[in-house]
Parts: structure tokens; C-alpha cells; sequence
């Protein structure tokens, strides 16, 4: 099925958890998100089946990692042209900060003038994610036993409403799982429940910073 | 519950496995994870309930294809529903004697259960369970402890 929405990294790069482990293609295909190519061009330049592209796709989405992007009609048709010439995928990091430089620092794209409509001026948003993998690895360090760390992990989750957590895309949890978690109401179950099970408070390095449009 | 009860537990259990078979064919413990919602159930199950300072369950669900194995491991040439029934009750109660070894001094455990697939919906399990994958004979079953604040069910 053909697939053109297109969708951009809800995080900078830079901000994600170091801790967080990815597939080779999920890592690539995050890496092709840049708000410009459609489902269909990444799926194309990574030599993927549909089934595989909607699976990283999910997986992708439901880790609250990828977000559809709003185009404009100029960025719509360039990417109609660009199912014409596919561009090719960025193959390092590196290359990849560079394709997503602001345009001012291009002197290839000749924009034209265009005066968006003032945004009301939005209240500071106080909106932070919290590093599935980085709770997880704090529950896990409290106890140097790692049947100890898993059973303190349980004990932790098992406190949550799984409707709850089932709203967030949780239905399982694997110990090397990671995900951005942004639903204030999970977060402060987590928080609540480490402070109960295991008596002490999670540290504030397991949140980063607001996603941006947040 | 703490660490050491539950490796104890695990290491009865797998050790019930171990003696129906080779040393090349051990049950091999795999890496354990949370499930919430839908709890892991296969062909049949074997539990216990237990209180303590939570209250919950203890359980083994495994396959047809390990209590055949299991079966035939206990020379029994007839296999049908009855026998693999009567296999998931003996089943049941290693479970039932492994869990007051583990657990006793601190829980109180019912009598065992025995559960068809069929029935599974009439056992009344904790929403969030810990789950401990072995595979044995190529086959994979788990074991399940599932626990809950008291009242909460």
C-alpha cells in the first residue's frame, strides 16, 4: 500500500537518551525522517519490504520518536518531484546534521519570500519526556542482584494502571525496552511508584528535554 | 517476595525439568519480562494462588506438546486428554510444593489448580505479571508470578 505521509524526528537527535538501543533500520529509517520524504521515498532508499516499513513505522510511532509532519504546497511538490530522483539516504550522523541545517545556510535553496502568520504567543511549555530505559536502568542500579533489579522493576510497574499504560503503548515491557514517555500522568505514576517501592526519589536525569512545538 | 525466594522457586522448577531429561537437553531460562493486560497463558496451566503482603498468583503454563514429552517421560504410553490432564495436575503439585518451599515462611498458598485452555477464563489473575520464559525440549512454557496490592482485585 502506497504510503505518503511524511513524518519528521519529534526529538532533535542530539537529545535522546544515550542509553536508548535501536535496530540498524529503525536507526536509518529515524535517520531518513527529516520532514521532507514521504513513507514511500524512505521505504524505497532503505530497500525495505511494506510489511518491514510499517513495522519500524510503528515501532517508530508508538515510541513517540516520529511525528507526522504539516507540509507547506512548496515542500508538498517538492516531494513529488523528488519520487522522480530520490535522494539518497544520509549515511552517517554527521551527514545527517548537515542535511538537516537550517536554510539559511544553503545557498542552493532560493526561497521565496513567505510571511507566516504570527503564532499567538504560547505560554512557556513545561512539557518533558521521560526515558522509559533511563527508569529502567535506575530501578535496575538500586540493586546489584539482577533478579533483585527485575522483581524492584515489577513491583514498580505492576503499581500502575495498566489502562494507563496500555494508553501509552505499553501492553509489555522488556528490560532493554526504551521509549519517550510525554504523558504527564504516566510519568508521575512512575516517579510516585519508585517512591513508595523503593523508598527513594527518581532523579531527574531520566527526563530530557521538551520536544520542540511542544 | 524478595530476589533470593524467587530464584529459589525458579531453581526447583527448572530443576523438576532437568531430571526428566538429558544433560544436553536442560531447560535453559530466558530473559524475563513484564506483561500488562493480556496475562501469558498456553495449553494448560498449573497454579497457586498466594498472600502475603501482596496477594496473587504463582503459575507454570506450558504447552500439549511438554506434557506429552513429560508423559512419555513418566512411561505412560496413553496420551489423550486425560492423561495430559492428570500430567498438568502433577505438574501443579511440584508447583504447589515448590512454592511453599520458596515462599512459606512469608505466604500462605492455596491448594493447586489445573486449567485447560478452555477454562483459562475462569482464573482470576493479576493484570500485571512477571514473566519468566524457559524453553525445554524446543519447547518454550512460562512461569508466572503474577501479585497485586491487596483488595485490588
Amino acid at each position: 500500500m502506497n504510503n505518503t505521509k511524511i513524518y519528521q524526528n519529534t526529538w532533535p537527535l542530539q537529545q535522546l537518551p544515550a542509553t536508548m538501543k535501536l535496530s540498524n533500520l529503525e536507526w536509518r529509517f529515524l535517520l531518513c525522517a527529516d520532514g521532507k520524504a514521504t513513507v514511500d521515498q524512505i521505504q524505497r532508499r532503505l530497500g525495505v519490504s511494506e510489511k518491514e516499513r510499517d513495522y519500524i513505522l510503528s515501532r517508530l510511532c508508538g515510541s513517540n520518536l516520529l511525528t507526522e509532519s504539516i507540509v507547506s504546497l512548496e515542500e508538498f511538490a517538492k516531494t513529488t518531484v523528488d519520487i522522480a530522483a530520490p535522494v539518497s539516504e544520509p549515511q552517517t550522523f554527521i551527514e545527517y546534521l548537515k542535511s538537516t541545517e537550517s536554510p539559511g545556510s544553503s545557498t542552493e535553496k532560493n526561497m521565496p519570500a513567505f510571511s507566516p502568520l504570527q503564532k499567538p504567543a504560547a505560554a512557556p511549555s513545561t512539557a518533558r519526556a521521560m526515558s522509559l530505559q533511563s527508569v529502567i536502568q535506575f530501578i535496575l542500579n538500586q540493586n546489584p542482584d539482577p533478579t533483585a533489579g527485575h522483581l524492584a522493576t515489577y513491583q514498580v510497574f505492576m503499581g500502575i494502571d495498566t489502562q494507563l499504560l496500555k494508553r501509552n503503548g505499553i501492553t509489555s515491557l522488556r528490560f532493554q525496552d526504551d521509549r519517550l514517555i510525554t504523558d504527564p500522568e504516566l510519568q508521575t505514576a512512575i516517579t510516585d511508584n519508585i517512591q513508595k517501592v523503593l523508598k527513594i526519589t527518581c532523579p531527574e536525569d531520566v527526563f530530557v528535554a521538551s520536544p520542540p512545538g511542544r | 517476595m524478595n530476589a533470593d525466594q524467587l530464584k529459589i522457586f525458579q531453581n526447583i522448577t527448572l530443576t523438576y525439568f532437568a531430571k526428566m531429561a538429558s544433560k544436553e537437553e536442560l531447560p535453559v531460562l530466558e530473559e524475563a519480562y513484564l506483561q500488562f493486560e493480556s496475562p501469558v497463558l498456553l495449553d494448560y496451566t498449573s497454579l497457586v494462588h498466594i498472600s502475603g503482603s501482596y496477594e496473587g498468583c504463582l503459575y507454570i503454563t506450558t504447552t500439549t506438546g511438554v506434557l506429552e514429552v513429560l508423559l512419555s517421560q513418566h512411561g505412560e504410553k496413553e496420551v489423550n486428554d486425560i492423561t495430559r490432564l492428570d500430567m498438568c495436575r502433577e505438574l501443579s503439585n511440584v508447583l504447589a510444593g515448590n512454592a511453599s518451599r520458596a515462599f512459606g515462611a512469608d505466604w500462605t498458598i492455596s491448594v493447586p489448580q489445573s486449567v485447560t485452555a478452555d477454562k483459562i477464563s475462569t482464573l482470576n489473575l493479576p493484570p500485571s505479571t512477571f514473566i519468566m520464559p524457559f524453553l525445554w525440549k524446543g519447547i518454550k512454557s512460562f512461569l508466572v508470578v503474577g501479585l497485586q496490592t491487596k483488595g485490588q482485585s
